[in-house]
Order: C-alpha cells, then sequence, then structure tokens
C-alpha cells in the first residue's frame, strides 16, 4: 500500500487501527534504531519504542507540521527512552573537563565502520555518557539544550560529552587493533 | 570546542545512523495494538458518557424550563376563601381579617371597602380574584330579571355578568360603594374568570406538536486537496489529482432532497407578551450530490470518490486495485457516468426558544429565536443506482460527525384560535449551524442550514 503521509495523519487523528499501522510499519525500523541507541539492549529498546508509539498516537491530533513528522516522532523517542533512563543517568558522577584529554576529531575515522558496530560501541557507554554523546553527536543538539534536556549543567554535559569520546575512541582503537591482528594471522 | 561548528567526526557518526534501520520483533505491533484497541474503547465509552452526560444536562434543562413554567403560571398554592368569615361580616356587622396568608399583590389584590349601613364598620379585605370568583361561585346564582326588587337600584345599567357579580350582598355592597380608585367589576371578573377572551392573553402552558416539510443545506467546505485515484494492477500505480473536482462536487453540486423535522413543543409566556418555548425534534435531513468521479471496486461496483472524505473506511477503497477486466486507464471509465447520492442526517433536536408574542382577537403571531442542540442519530448516502452500495454512518468513532452540534433558530408562527383551548399554527422557521457539525481537524466541514413551515396544533392547558 503507497504510503501517504497527509492521509496516514488524518486516519491516526482520528484514531484508524490502518493508519496507525501504516504509520508504525512506516517509521518502527528507523526509530527502533535510535531506540538502539539510547538503551542497552533491543529487549529495552522495543519497550522504548512501544511506549513511544503509544504517545505518538495519543498526541497526533496535536502535530501541527511545523517539523517533519519523522522528527517530531524521532523526539517523543528520545524523550521516552531519556525518561526510562533518568534514574541511571544520575549514577555516574561527572567528570571535570579539564581532566580530560580532549583528541583531534581528525586523528580518528568511524567511516570504516557499519551502523551496527557502532551502535555496539555506544550501548557499552554508561546510559549518562551514551545520552550525552547521542544528543550532541548524532541529534545536534548543543551543550545547552542538552543541559536543559537532561537537568544538568552546560559544563557536566561538555564533560561528558567529552568523556564518551575518549571511551569511544579506546574501543575504536581496540577494534582496530583486533582487525589488525587478524589481518596478521591471515 | 565550538558549540556551532560541528566536527567531521560527528558527521560521520550521523551519516552512520542516517539511513539506519532495524525491523522490530512481528509480536511488538500486536502489544501496541492490543494497548490501542483497549485504549480506543476506553475511549469511546468516554465519549458515549459524554453523550449521555449532555442528554442529561440537556434534560435537566427541560425539566428545569417546564417546572420553572409551571411555578410561574402557579405561584401560589390557591388559598381558599372561609367564606363562613365572610358571612359573619354580613351577620354581625363586625370588623373580619381575612386569611393573612393571602398575599396581596399589586396586580392581584382587590381591595373592598365595605361600609355597613348604620354601623361604620370598615373592613379592607384583601384577597385574589380567584377567590372572590369562588365566593362568587358558591352563592346560588340566579339569573336576575330587571324586575327583581332586591337588585341595586343600577342594575339594568349592568351587564349580565356584572349582574351575576352584584346580585351576592357583598358584590352589592362593593357595588354600591365602589371607589373610583379600585378595581372594576369588568376587571375583577377578566382576572376571576376563564372567559373566552383572556385564553388570548393565558398563562397556561401551550403545548402544540409540529410537523414541517424542510429544504436541507450540509453546506459542506472542504479543505483536503489530497485524493489520489485510482491504482491499476496492471499498469503500475496510476494517481490522478481529482481533488479539485471532488471537493467542487461536495461544495456546489449539492441540492436540496425532501427532508422533514417533526416534534412537540411546550412553552408558556413569562410576561404578557413573551412567550418561552421548548420541546423536542425529530428531523430527517436530506440533500442530493451529483458526481461522477468513482472508485470501482470491483467488478461494476463503484464508490463515489467523496465517500472518502466522508468516511474514513472508503480511504482505503481507493487504494484497491482494480481488477475489472474491461477496466483501461481512460478517464472516462472511472469518471462517468454520474449519479445522485443522497445524502440523508437523522437527528434529534431540543429546541429552546423566546419569543415576542401579539393577539389580534383570535390570531397571535409570535417571532422568535433561539437554539436548537442537534444530537446525530444516523448519516446515510445512498443512491438509486444498485452499484453503489449505501454507507452508513453512526456516532461511533469512525464518524466524522460530531455526536451533538448547536443550531440557532429563527422563526414566526401565525396561530388562530379554533376553539377555547385549541388552535392551529403555520411557522416559517430557519435553522443555522453555530458550529461545523463534524469533528475538529477533519478534511470536511458543515455548518448545515435548513428552512421549513412548521405546521401545527396548539392547546392551552
Amino acid at each position: 500500500m503507497v504510503y501517504n503521509e497527509e492521509r496516514v495523519l488524518k486516519g491516526c487523528c482520528k484514531g484508524k487501527s490502518t493508519a496507525q499501522r501504516q504509520l508504525y510499519e512506516h517509521f518502527a525500523p528507523k526509530m527502533l534504531v535510535v531506540s538502539l541507541r539510547y538503551t542497552s539492549g533491543r529487549l529495552e529498546a522495543e519497550d522504548v519504542l512501544q511506549e513511544a508509539f503509544i504517545k505518538v498516537f495519543d498526541k497526533i491530533p496535536q502535530f501541527r507540521k511545523e517539523c517533519p513528522l519523522e522528527a517530531w516522532i524521532k523526539r517523543i523517542v528520545i524523550n521516552t527512552a531519556l525518561k526510562q533512563n533518568r534514574s541511571k543517568l544520575y549514577l555516574y558522577p561527572a567528570i571535570d573537563i579539564d581532566d580530560l584529554q580532549e583528541q583531534k576529531a581528525s586523528e580518528w575515522s568511524v567511516n570504516q565502520y557499519s551502523w551496527e558496530e557502532l551502535l555496539a560501541m555506544i550501548q557499552q557507554l554508561a546510559p549518562r555518557y551514551r545520552a550525552v554523546f547521542n544528543l550532541y553527536a548524532i541529534e545536534g543538539y548543543q551543550h545547552k539544550e542538552i543541559a536543559e534536556m537532561l537537568n544538568i549543567t552546560e559544563g557536566t554535559s561538555k564533560s561528558q560529552y567529552a568523556r564518551a569520546k575518549i571511551l569511544l575512541r579506546e574501543m575504536l582503537q581496540k577494534e582496530e587493533d583486533s582487525a589488525y591482528g587478524r589481518a596478521l594471522q591471515n | 570546542m565550538d558549540e556551532h561548528y560541528k566536527t567531521n567526526f560527528e558527521s560521520a557518526w550521523q551519516k552512520a545512523f542516517e539511513k539506519a534501520e532495524e525491523p522490530p520483533a512481528d509480536t511488538l505491533w500486536d502489544k501496541l495494538d492490543a494497548h490501542l484497541t483497549q485504549e480506543r474503547e476506553s475511549a469511546a465509552y468516554r465519549r458515549k458518557l459524554l453523550l449521555y452526560k449532555y442528554i442529561a444536562i440537556a434534560s435537566s434543562f427541560l425539566v428545569l424550563v417546564c417546572v420553572s413554567i409551571i411555578f410561574s403560571i402557579y405561584p401560589h398554592q390557591e388559598q381558599p376563601i372561609d367564606l363562613a368569615q365572610v358571612e359573619a361580616l354580613e351577620d354581625n356587622n363586625e370588623v373580619i381579617e381575612l386569611p393573612t396568608t393571602v398575599e396581596p399583590t399589586a396586580r392581584e389584590a382587590i381591595q373592598l371597602e365595605l361600609d355597613q349601613e348604620n354601623t361604620n364598620i370598615v373592613a379592607v379585605i384583601n384577597y385574589r380574584p380567584t377567590d372572590i370568583r369562588k365566593y362568587i361561585e358558591a352563592k346560588p346564582i340566579a339569573i336576575p330579571t330587571k324586575n327583581d326588587a332586591s337588585l341595586p337600584p343600577d342594575f339594568t345599567e349592568l351587564s349580565k355578568k356584572e349582574a351575576q357579580f352584584a346580585h351576592t350582598p357583598l358584590q352589592s355592597l362593593y357595588r354600591s360603594h365602589l371607589d373610583s380608585s379600585l378595581l372594576g367589576i369588568e376587571d375583577v371578573l377578566a382576572q376571576s374568570a376563564p372567559t373566552e377572551n383572556n385564553n388570548k392573553n393565558s398563562r397556561g402552558i401551550q403545548v402544540g406538536v409540529n410537523f414541517a416539510p424542510m429544504a436541507f443545506n450540509p453546506n459542506f467546505q472542504v479543505s483536503t486537496s489530497n485524493i489520489s485515484t485510482p491504482v491499476l494492477s496492471n499498469q503500475g500505480t496510476r494517481v490522478v489529482d481529482a481533488s479539485t473536482e471532488i471537493n467542487n462536487e461536495l461544495e456546489n453540486n449539492v441540492t436540496p432532497a425532501f427532508s422533514y423535522q417533526t416534534g412537540l413543543q411546550i412553552g408558556t409566556k413569562i410576561s404578557n407578551r413573551v412567550l418561552l418555548q421548548t420541546g423536542f425534534t425529530y428531523g430527517q435531513y436530506t440533500s442530493a450530490i451529483e458526481t461522477n468521479n468513482f472508485i470501482y471496486t470491483s467488478g461494476n461496483e463503484r464508490t463515489p470518490s467523496f465517500f472518502s472524505l466522508i468516511d474514513e473506511n472508503h480511504n482505503r477503497s481507493i487504494q484497491l486495485s482494480q481488477t475489472s477486466s474491461n477496466f483501461t486507464a481512460r478517464e472516462s471509465d472511472y469518471t462517468s457516468p454520474s449519479a445522485v447520492v443522497y445524502n440523508t442526517y437523522s437527528y434529534l433536536g431540543i429546541p429552546i426558544k423566546i419569543g415576542y408574542q401579539l393577539q389580534h382577537n383570535r390570531w397571535g403571531y409570535t417571532l422568535s429565536t433561539g437554539i436548537s442542540p442537534h444530537f446525530l442519530l444516523r448519516n446515510i448516502l445512498s443512491s438509486s443506482e444498485a452499484n453503489i452500495s449505501t454507507l452508513d454512518i453512526g456516532t461511533d468513532d469512525a464518524s466524522i460527525y460530531r455526536n451533538v452540534y448547536v443550531n440557532g433558530l429563527l422563526a414566526f408562527e401565525i396561530n388562530y384560535q379554533l376553539l377555547e383551548k385549541c388552535g392551529i399554527a403555520i411557522e416559517p422557521i430557519y435553522q443555522q449551524a453555530l458550529m461545523s457539525s463534524t469533528r475538529n481537524n477533519m478534511a470536511v466541514q458543515s455548518t448545515p442550514q435548513a428552512f421549513g413551515v412548521n405546521l401545527g396544533a396548539r392547546y392551552i392547558f
């Protein structure tokens, strides 16, 4: 069936099951990846996704088309994931940004990795680092916005991000080393 | 790091996840659907509850109006006059106090000054015309003749009614000592007796039944512009933007068909010329829509494309593959021939009107205005063509219509009093929706207009 956003939106506004299913089938695969980035496993990610779509269908009559529908749904998924992990976000103390050695971004590249490999690395991060990293690096939020979203200071957001980058770099390095080892064996 | 400049690092991560997709487990939709179904059911229940609440409020209001009407007509319990006390005045020449429970109001009280012949006893009695009438009726009334010696000297100048009044001792006194500032006998009788004349000014309950042939226009306004038709199975998807044409059909190809409204009304005067009316109406309002845009669902069967705007379930029919063997991509195959679809609404209304009434002999003229909440019962779209199936829309979640919307009313009634308590009436009436009869955010908005002529009978209690 051809996906017609206008019609699907209208149907969802009226609570039509067929329209809801169409919307779900169109966006769920993309949104599951978003959810996976903010959670530590598939089970948790699907829980978040289900919760998020319930909110989407509940709030869709209020959608005013001020932004693309995908961005609106993504924002709901992210907020749901953050809310679900809110308690975990505060388990990890903030590290002073001065303690961290900022790496030059040009020094390391992720182009050779698939999104699945990168996702696995993100999921290994502690929830708070993961949240800040996702919001800043992938979603494109500014630290000020992240600070408001997570109810932390801007400095904390920056330090968490820097820490996340270091951890990811270590993982990438490890990955490169093992790949190099595998190449030598071959 | 510069907040406004994302490095290649961030861009690389963004790019990596840009197209990333992972299908969720099949069971996830089932779980979600189960939850949504439950939500829908509870929403439908809440909506029904809301409808019942509206009906309860409207009914309470109706009862309140009826009770107010009754109390405005009978503000006090009847106070029977104590005839013994009145007779004591005559027998013992004493000043008496008549029942103090009878409130003397400016309009209803009658003041009688009684001055017995030799005693200079004056009694001021206050009581209502109905009491006087009871007193008169309690006495044996003989129709007096001109030769009756017991009558006052000026009896011959009295009318028959006055004579009846004057025949009793109390009223004889009243007649002979009538003060110019007091009410005249005619006034007393007019207020106390339900004569033919005072029917027209009666404050009794007026009940009527009406039937009105009507002309109805749903007055559609279509905001959507996204109808695609049709899909061809053997030639891939063909998308035709027929929206302009379909919008035009709903907005301009609508003509009134036979409609009617019938109901019961109840009313009373809240002052000498102001009438308050309420009741209920049941109406079937029909309009004809000429269309030449169809979706051929299977074989020879076709569905008017505008159904998709009125019924969400028909959105899908637009997408159905054409299986008819003789179907081709030519536009004429799905745009002709034209057909007429009858769009019929059934509504229950509770009109509340206030009117200004003028009386002239047996004729009455009432200009009234008010509102009428209309409760949707059903919307049926049908055609005499056998290959167009009927669409029946109720009040459930699938309906684009509100369960209730409000009409403004304007009416002018002319009635004629045939008998003492019965009359007939003719009343041109105009109804205009004060809000859309469809829910918010629907592609189609409708502010119905209707004009009709009520033909009715009236009875005054």
